[in-house]
């Protein structure tokens, strides 16, 4: 009989990674009050969390605004890109 | 000239008058008319051809064409969609100017000519979103890239079609408009 019960056979990385995230860029149009009301109103974040990645976008060009599986992700980007924002996902480690 | 009133009940009421509601309405206009012909043409191929276009319709894959191309094909649609719908709403609304041209939320501004658009619910977004679509799509016509620098339009560029004089005016005009919207979001 098979020694089922000594090795675990998922890797606990896979179990609780969370591979893919929703990345807005910096671009020279989008207004900064508009950036943080979008980060508020969609993502519910609070309005310090929502300045913070907001500067980031602003100061080193992008920032992960989400975390999560890929079509999660894929809904954030299409959302971000209905209200003008730059928008892509990738996978977490890219 | 365009002002934000707040009533004592009931949401903040944008005002504008006869000459801003005729470049709204040029705007949103030929923003529909842009998307439009993007969708005949096929959105994969406008993306291609428009930088507007490219930067109202991102990849969603920057490293992966192959992914990127497949989002597009499932997304770009109804991405178009929503933002033609939102400029004609704003288009609707800046005509409406006809005592027989009835629009939820707009009424004619009297005499000085004009509307006045009660910025209730979801009309605020729908605004702010056509406001941004138009920002962009000007940025990309004048060439907008880089926000650490002051703009200065190109004096070899002889496309003589738009003054870039006037439509950086325009540009700074629709900010202000977005950026008092934001504000009016904020306060609520």
């Amino acid at each position: 009989m098979a020694q089922i019960l000594d090795q675990p056979i998922v890797d606990e990385v896979t179990l609780t990674a969370q591979p893919w995230v929703t990345i807005v860029w910096n671009d020279p149009v989008n207004l900064m009050s508009y950036v943080s009301l979008v980060f508020r109103s969609y993502f519910g974040y609070t309005h310090e969390e929502a300045e913070r990645l907001m500067l980031a976008v602003h100061h080193e060009g992008r920032a992960v605004v989400a975390t999560g599986n890929r079509e999660a992700m894929e809904r954030h980007v299409q959302a971000m890109h209905g209200y003008g924002l730059w928008a892509s996902l990738a996978r977490e480690d890219a | 000239m365009s002002a934000f009133v707040r009533p004592a009940d009931g949401p903040v009421v944008l005002r504008l008058d006869e000459q801003e509601t005729s470049v709204l309405g040029q705007l949103a206009s030929q923003l529909v008319e842009m998307l439009e012909d993007a969708t005949r043409a096929g959105i994969a191929t406008a993306v291609h051809l428009d930088p507007a276009m490219a930067r109202l319709v991102p990849e969603g894959y920057r490293d992966d064409p192959e992914a990127a191309e497949e989002f597009r094909r499932f997304t770009a649609d109804d991405l178009v969609d929503g933002k033609v719908s939102a400029a004609q709403t704003v288009l609707d609304a800046v005509t409406a100017t006809g005592p027989e041209a009835e629009v939820p939320g707009v009424v004619p501004a009297g005499h000085e000519g004009g509307v006045a658009v009660s910025l209730v619910g979801d009309t605020a977004w729908t605004w702010l979103r056509f406001l941004n679509d138009t920002r962009l799509t000007i940025a990309a016509r004048l060439g907008i890239e880089d926000d650490t620098e002051p703009f200065e339009p190109d004096p070899t560029d002889d496309d003589d079609e738009q003054d870039p004089q006037l439509m950086m005016a325009i540009y700074a005009w629709l900010g202000y408009l977005q950026e008092s919207i934001v504000a009016v979001l904020d306060e609520a």
